[in-house]
């Protein structure tokens, strides 16, 4: 094999590791900003058709870099708290083409429960659901997909993985 | 006979450099001139002595042995031209060890491990490329129903599912939940996304629409963790006023 071609092969070889180093820092390294801000209507089904099962939730998704909150706030309908959750972690991938967000939820804090009876159900199923995983697997791993977006009216409809759960949202600049 | 690169061939005269392959007859004077440097490697030799005449031919001139060198050194190529010393005023010298090795299977063995290497370096760009370029395609949603209110206002409800199957408790509870919409006139919604959680304990309503001119969106989100659930009931619709 003459010099040449040795050199030649080399230089393609380069070539391919440059952009596939490239590549690799830019989804490894993913750097978006998404800001959201959800409010939703609670209701507790088994508590029937009372006030008893109703709790506003609101729900604000900060990614900023590298960096991602979420922010679980619940309340009664007086508006006062009825507990909060707030999980820390990082961007995992940012994907343009599908607009679809992964995080690595690494660290929760939970608003201690005074009376299990009255906190939403929601909120226990978010507490065991992101507990079970952060317990057994030391991360919650969950993504956002926008299905639809208006951003001259400010407005997304966003879709929870793995929970499969469709939201609409707000968009905060 | 290794040198540097090369490989002399003394019966045959000849110089082979075994990285590219190029093969060099050596004339009378490259030759000789290598022959003696090489049965004095390590060894000051003068010019004299190397251009001395042997029993066929002539002695060669001073700038005929330059030539040599200057020639034997081009061949060599700029990595392995230093195993020719010039020591001024005195001659040149071979420098370095005969190595008798097994040249042409060591280069063999490199040119083989520089081939697997860069297949090897291929392989793992072509997947990284590959890995990380690749999209995940958009959610596409698991049914789309159209609605039509009295007023002939159509909306759209729009389910999504984690799995094709085994939907039925997701089309059950769409089917209660769009009876609410059977009284009304018109409604402010466009499209209304309806998602079962993976586990089915929470059923999830989206309703997005338009108001005086604004964007509005509503999120509805029933919980219930019992065997038999029951996530819509007339009471609960009346409640909600869908409609509104």
């Amino acid at each position: 094999m003459n010099r040449k071609l040795l050199w030649g092969v080399n230089s393609i070889i380069l070539v391919l590791l440059v952009i596939s180093i490239s590549i690799s820092y830019r989804y490894l390294n993913p750097s978006e900003t998404l800001m959201l801000n959800c409010s939703s209507e609670l209701f507790d089904r088994h508590k029937g058709d009372s006030d008893k099962g109703r709790h506003y939730l609101l729900v604000d998704v900060i990614a900023k870099g590298k960096q991602a909150q979420f922010n679980y706030r619940y309340f009664n309908l007086d508006g006062s708290s009825a507990g909060n959750i707030r999980m820390k972690g990082s961007l995992l991938n940012y994907d343009s083409d599908a607009n679809k967000y992964s995080f690595s939820v690494k660290t929760k804090e939970e608003s201690e429960v005074e009376d299990e009876q009255r906190q939403p159900e929601h909120m226990q199923y978010l507490s065991y659901v992101s507990s079970f995983n952060l317990d057994n697997k030391g991360m919650h791993n969950l993504s956002i997909e926008t299905l639809d977006l208006d951003e001259q009216k400010d407005y997304a409809i966003v879709l929870f993985q793995p929970s499969n759960t469709v939201c609409g949202c707000r968009l905060v600049h | 006979m290794q040198l540097g690169s090369c490989q002399f061939d003394i019966q045959r005269a000849q110089l082979t450099n075994l990285e590219n392959g190029d093969v060099w007859h050596l004339p009378r004077a490259e030759l000789q001139v290598l022959k003696l440097l090489i049965a004095n490697r390590n060894r000051i030799v003068a010019k004299q002595k190397l251009g001395a005449a042997d029993e066929e031919h002539p002695p060669l001139s001073d700038s005929s042995v330059t030539r040599a060198v200057f020639m034997l050194r081009s061949f060599l190529g700029p990595e392995h031209e230093q195993l020719i010393e010039t020591v001024k005023s005195k001659g040149y010298r071979l420098r370095g060890e005969a190595k008798h090795t097994q040249w042409a299977q060591m280069v063999k063995l490199k040119r083989g491990l520089i081939l697997g290497l860069m297949i090897v370096a291929i392989v793992i760009a072509i997947a990284l490329v590959s890995q990380f370029s690749k999209s995940g395609s958009t959610t596409e949603p698991y049914n789309v129903t159209p609605l039509t209110l009295l007023s002939g206002q159509q909306i759209k409800l729009i389910s999504y599912s984690k799995s094709k199957t085994n939907n039925e408790s997701l089309m059950s509870v769409i089917t209660q939940f769009s009876a609410g919409f059977k009284g009304c006139y018109s409604a402010p919604w466009q499209d209304i996304y309806l998602s079962l959680s993976h586990d089915e304990q929470v059923f999830n309503i989206t309703m997005r629409g338009e108001k005086l001119g604004q964007s509005v969106v509503r999120n509805l989100k029933l919980s219930d963790f019992r065997q038999q659930k029951q996530f819509i009931s007339e009471a609960w619709l009346d409640e909600v006023a869908l409609c509104e």
